[in-house]
């Protein structure tokens, strides 16, 4: 293990690694800037460099991507009150307030520390845990693997962008879309309407395009343009110097160090649990932290342990998800879930091997994570309300363009066939169309994904059990995680049954 | 205003009006589930499975819209509403006409003429700084892509 760990370590800090992390890092935290754009859409725009780099080098491009958006989220919320992305919500309650009192440098300090702080947590964690994933991975077989997909598609319906019985659907959906092709099991085109092009399936670059950037580039060209109020009226007075604000903070973030290891190990449970992603955790930490606080009075106000909480459990999600995405091939979330195809796409399977025979390309996401949470904390700490402003101010609309431009060239590098993007503005159009009746477009690409895998393990295991169901339910593992599935739905619909009868929702339908 | 009293037959239209995309994709899992039956042997179990549990949830989605009539009338999110006006529509034709442009022309030339026109039919720029816009980003699309990566990005019917 510390010979690819050294390896790893001389791979992330050549020049040249160096310099993929800082672009990732730097493309993420300008998009993470933008209201309305996150750590995804960089991913997606980096997405088309990655075809002509080694599976190394894309980790590092997008995994500092991922890590970076989420902090430049936090001082759009913090300056101009208004989430970077939904994952920055909670961040804005106590940020903004702060950016009033004229102590906008001591709340970026808190962000960018907690934040530092809370993702580094969790990689080390990972790193930790390390020696312990591989002999778990090794539990699951094909029964097992098919039992967590099944309870990984649940959680991600039950927690998801709607309603459960739409994410069900939507799964479905995407488990049907994922029969398109040559049948796993023998070998006969199915669906494919005589198109000899859909013979390998519909391609997951192709899918990913067309229901993410593709399908908001729609609302974003149609969006009105938005008015960004000015960073500073005249009226707010700098609180002490900006270096001064800055050692506060630093030193702040660390007095509470009770709220800080608390949010950082509830946004790592979290981040592990597919589907639940960062924005849930944002929210949770903050009021699992106000919950549990004597003086309850300032939060709202410019309380920082409501930055700390909220910044320091959203960042500590990138370690968490990172865990069923490497030992168990599951992603979370659609930034792991682009991670996942990056490495199908190079012909590496995520699971056990991930641990044996590509623990350096393990070592250098995880190393590549850590250096690109520096940096960026690093940035938000020097960049100024004026750029902030500034970058805000690029409307949406605009960047249309760029967006679908670079989608395309993603959709024709990954193949290089161009009936791939056909196929990703026909799914674009069924984005839109997602969007619009409230269907999880996340479990949909996370099924589509996992479905002919899920469809290979199912039969894989009858054929363990010589033709009998029984098999399923012969694995301790998957007696459990069956037993979790039914737990889930259970007090998913007990808890929606008490908020109806409580009057806080007028139906059920809708979250 | 409640429509609770309102004849079920009107419930009924109001239901296909607002959820005409679910019933669509509803159907699709149906005619997957049609289409399971033709094919040989083992390779149609798993979408014939998957299917009818498809067909299932989407029939339950509906019939819950349905039985909460006016009550499911929520506030949609202005994110998730697509407001069908003019400039929405000349989105999504400068969307059909950017593929289109792209897949005959190339990456390049394609990118520089479909940016051009974005410019200039939604954004309202005048011509020549929508041109000037439309060939910027060709050429960074051939330094970026082209020149740095050496990447195939000229190919085109032509």
């Amino acid at each position: 293990m510390f010979e690819t760990f050294s390896a790893a370590l001389a791979i992330t800090t050549t020049p040249e690694g160096l310099f993929l992390i800082g672009l990732g890092c730097v493309v993420a935290f300008i998009l993470g800037v933008m209201p309305g754009l996150s750590s995804t859409e960089g991913m997606i725009i980096l997405l088309p460099f990655t075809f002509s780099l080694s599976l190394n080098e894309s980790m590092m491009l997008l995994c500092s991507a991922y890590a970076a958006g989420f902090v430049g989220g936090s001082v759009t919320s913090i300056i101009l009150g208004i989430p970077g992305s939904s994952v920055n919500l909670a961040t804005m309650l106590d940020g903004h307030p702060l950016h009033r009192q004229g102590r906008t440098s001591y709340a970026i300090s808190l962000v960018a520390v907690s934040s530092g702080v809370g993702g580094i947590a969790s990689i080390l964690l990972v790193i930790v845990l390390l020696p312990v994933m591989q002999p778990i991975s090794l539990l699951f077989g094909p029964v097992e693997w098919l039992a967590f997909v099944l309870l990984g598609l649940v959680v991600l319906s039950l927690s998801g962008e709607t309603s459960m019985m739409r994410g069900f659907f939507s799964a479905g959906l995407g488990l049907l879309a994922g029969t398109v092709g040559l049948s796993v099991v023998a070998g006969v085109p199915r669906y494919t309407m005589g198109v000899t092009e859909l013979w390998g399936g519909i391609p997951i670059i192709a899918a990913f395009i067309g229901l993410y950037p593709i399908a908001e580039a729609v609302f974003m060209a149609a969006s009105r343009p938005r008015a960004i109020g000015e960073t500073n009226d005249g009226t707010i007075q700098a609180q002490g110097s900006h270096g001064r604000q800055v050692i506060e903070g630093a030193r702040d973030t660390f007095r509470h160090g009770k709220t800080l290891s608390i949010s950082t190990i509830l946004g790592w449970f979290i981040g592990v649990i597919p589907g639940v992603g960062a924005t849930f955790a944002n929210f949770m930490a903050y009021m699992v932290i106000k919950g549990i606080s004597r003086d309850k009075s300032r939060f709202g106000k410019g309380d920082p342990r409501g930055l700390i909480a909220a910044e320091a459990a959203n960042n500590a999600t990138v370690g968490g998800a990172l865990i069923p995405t490497l030992a168990l091939g599951i992603p979370g979330s659609l930034n792991t879930a682009i991670l996942l195809g990056v490495f199908m796409l190079n012909g590496v399977q995520p699971g056990a091997n991930i641990f044996t025979a590509n623990l350096e390309v393990t070592w250098v996401i995880l190393l590549s994570t850590v250096i690109a949470t520096l940096l960026a904390s690093g940035m938000a700490l020097c960049i100024g309300g004026r750029a902030i402003a500034a970058i805000c101010r690029i409307q949406l609309a605009n960047i249309v363009p760029m967006i679908v431009f670079i989608s395309c060239l993603a959709v024709l590098l990954a193949r290089g066939n161009p009936f791939d993007l056909f196929l990703a503005f026909g799914l674009g159009a069924i984005g839109v169309l997602m969007k619009i009746f409230r269907l999880s477009r996340l479990s949909f690409v996370i099924a589509l994904m996992l479905g002919p895998l899920m469809e290979s393990s199912f039969f894989q295991a009858l054929s363990l059990g010589r033709g009998s169901y029984v098999i399923f339910f012969q694995s301790t593992v998957a007696v459990v995680i069956w037993a979790l599935i039914v737990i889930c739905i259970g007090f998913y619909a007990a808890s929606r049954r008490a908020a109806v009868a409580d009057g806080a929702l007028a139906g059920g339908d809708e979250k | 205003m409640s429509d609770q009293t309102a004849r079920p037959r009107g419930r009924f239209t109001a239901l296909i009006v607002r959820e005409w995309g679910t019933i669509a994709f509803t159907i699709l899992a149906v005619l997957f589930f049609v289409g399971s039956f033709g094919l040989r042997g083992e390779s149609g179990y798993f979408p014939m499975g998957v299917s009818v549990a498809t067909s299932i949830f989407g029939i339950v989605t509906l019939a819950m819209a349905y039985g909460k009539g006016d009550r499911h009338e929520h506030a949609v999110d202005e994110a998730d509403r697509l407001a069908w006006n003019g400039r929405t529509i000349r989105t999504l034709v400068w969307f059909a006409g950017a593929l289109a442009v792209t897949y005959v022309l190339g990456i390049v030339v394609g990118a520089a003429v479909a940016t051009s026109i974005y410019f200039f039919i939604l954004t309202s720029v005048r011509p020549a700084y929508a041109l000037l816009n439309g060939v910027a980003f060709a050429a960074f699309i051939w330094v970026v892509f082209g020149k740095a990566a050496s990447l195939p990005i000229y190919d085109g019917i032509f």
